[in-house]
């Protein structure tokens, strides 16, 4: 009995270590704004990797989460709802959630992990050790270009991934379920709300902020050679994955 | 000058320095040696304030680093030039970019001054003409020297050898040593080796000291370590099992308070 509370114990006192260690990074991040300009260079690269490299896969996946969105609406409101509304049902549920969060999560997997795997493989051969020590200091140099491309470049990936969902749903509506265009926009237009918009991309923002704050918090604190290279890995996408739904939940009662 | 005064660290409940006392002199040639584990490295470490301390004092010339704002620490390490044991280049950038990296975020000179003082360097090292290389391109003995031409590019008035001959074969070790020989005479830097190569160690040093159960147990010139009678040093430069050194435990080490980022 004494061994569980023990371990429980220890468990609670690592949870609140990391999470005030996270805040903490945050905090020297978002501190680091200061110096953006001077390192707009280092931005710059970081905005081609995580934003422009990151377009294909997103894309990829915007069309079929309007597609699929579309066909499975469609399933759902056949005998209840007039079919007029499909246009609308696809396009609040790709604004408000769809969008954000699967791009989020696509990219919690591609970039957060990208982000834990160099850091963590910089941190394992004293690459972080040798930047601090040629006094170059290593969140300013690392961490605060890649957080803020992160949090710049999502909501535009958001905004990529919401089009090419909402064309994706009208191509499946239009072509395989024999709905015209007219009818199904017919509802879109005089029911648009920028509140939804706005709702949305804010959501992005917020998940490109988890993704590479703790893509950098798990690269910095990677220790035990390539196999904490791989955990590091695995721990980013997790815990971003987990936050990311947390912060969903958290953000759709705030805004809605 | 750099005086450490009492230092104390622990990972975990394991004591890796104990109330370390050394006082390096400017100019000087000091060759820390130890059995693996035996926190040669972590002392190395916490002279640049890349590790904290648990206690003690560590004045480099005079000014306390365990007292210093994260501003004044910055400021000091470039007072330092540091080659990690594994070397440690960017493995993203060239040669020539790990080179002048210090040197674009510290200075304001033209990019001809810099290209200029990175060839400089690399033929200091002997490796001219390599500047487009990247890390993966190198050998091992290659990537030590270019660590140390990137060490090197502040013109520290410290520099620190972390293992430098450490997985190189006795000839480039040797090229290595007679660098760290050169180096210490014409640019006249102060020198701390961390190694347990006594080959390096009789050759480059002014001073030895042997870092033994977390304390400084021996200090004297490569002569008097050569004849000592001590038997935990006789023990180590005899490289035998038998004797009173015994094995080090490991459990928690690299595992401590490093500085938060």
């Amino acid at each position: 009995m004494s061994f569980l509370i023990a371990n429980l114990g220890r468990a609670v006192i690592r949870f609140f270590t990391e999470a005030g260690e996270i805040f903490i990074l945050l905090g020297k991040i978002l501190a680091g704004y200061k110096g953006i300009y001077r390192d707009r260079q280092l931005l710059l690269d970081q905005l081609i990797v995580i934003g422009f490299n990151s377009l294909p896969i997103v894309l990829l996946v915007g069309t079929f989460t309007g597609a699929v969105s579309a066909w499975q609406t469609n399933y759902q409101i056949q005998n209840y709802v007039p079919i007029r509304f499909l246009g609308l049902a696809t396009y609040k549920a790709v604004i408000i959630e769809l969008g954000p969060v699967l791009t989020a999560l696509m990219l919690a997997g591609r970039v957060g992990a990208s982000i834990a795997a160099e850091l963590g493989t910089m941190k394992v051969t004293e690459q972080i050790d040798a930047l601090e020590s040629l006094a170059i200091n290593s969140v300013r140099y690392l961490a605060v270009p890649r957080f803020y491309a992160g949090i710049i470049m999502m909501p535009i990936l958001a905004i990529f991934s919401d089009v090419i969902a909402i064309a994706g749903a009208w191509l499946v509506a239009n072509v395989l379920l024999g709905i015209p265009s007219a009818i199904f926009f017919s509802e879109i237009q005089p029911r648009f709300n920028p509140y939804d918009v706005f709702a949305g991309l804010f959501k992005s923002v917020v998940f490109g902020a988890i993704i590479c704050l703790i893509g950098c918090y798990i690269g910095f604190n990677t220790s035990g050679g390539a196999e904490g290279v791989g955990k590091a890995t695995i721990r980013s996408f997790v815990l971003s994955a987990i936050l990311i739904l947390v912060f969903d939940y958290i953000l759709a009662t705030v805004f809605f | 000058m750099i005086e450490i005064k009492n230092l104390v660290k622990y990972f975990g409940d394991n004591p890796v320095l104990r109330g370390v006392n050394l006082t390096i002199q400017t100019g000087e040639c000091i060759v820390i040696i130890g059995r693996s584990g035996c926190g040669k490295s972590v002392l190395l470490k916490q002279l640049v304030g890349l590790l904290y301390p648990d206690s003690g004092e560590i004045l480099i010339d005079g000014e306390d680093l365990t007292q210093m704002s994260e501003q004044e620490i910055y400021k000091t390490r470039r007072k330092f030039g540091v080659l990690f044991q594994s070397a440690a280049l960017f493995d993203s950038m060239t040669v020539s970019e790990n080179i002048s990296l210090g040197l674009h975020e510290h200075t304001d000179l033209p990019e001809t001054e810099i290209a200029a003082i990175v060839e400089s360097k690399l033929r200091m090292v002997g490796l001219p003409g390599i500047e487009n290389l990247k890390p993966a391109e190198l050998s091992g003995g290659m990537r030590k020297r270019v660590g140390l031409a990137r060490a090197l590019a502040m013109d520290p008035k410290y520099v620190l050898y972390d293992e430098p001959t450490t997985g190189l074969d006795p000839i480039m070790a040797d090229i290595i040593n007679e660098m760290i020989m050169r180096l210490n005479q014409e640019l006249d830097v102060t020198s701390i080796v961390v190694t347990h190569d006594m080959t390096s160690a009789y050759k480059v040093a002014d001073r030895i000291v042997m870092l033994h159960r977390g304390l400084i147990i021996y200090d004297g010139t490569p002569e008097q370590v050569k004849n000592t009678d001590d038997p935990v040093v006789r023990q180590f430069i005899e490289g035998r099992a038998e004797g009173p050194i015994k094995p080090i435990p490991t459990s928690g080490v690299g595992s401590g308070n490093r500085r938060s980022i």
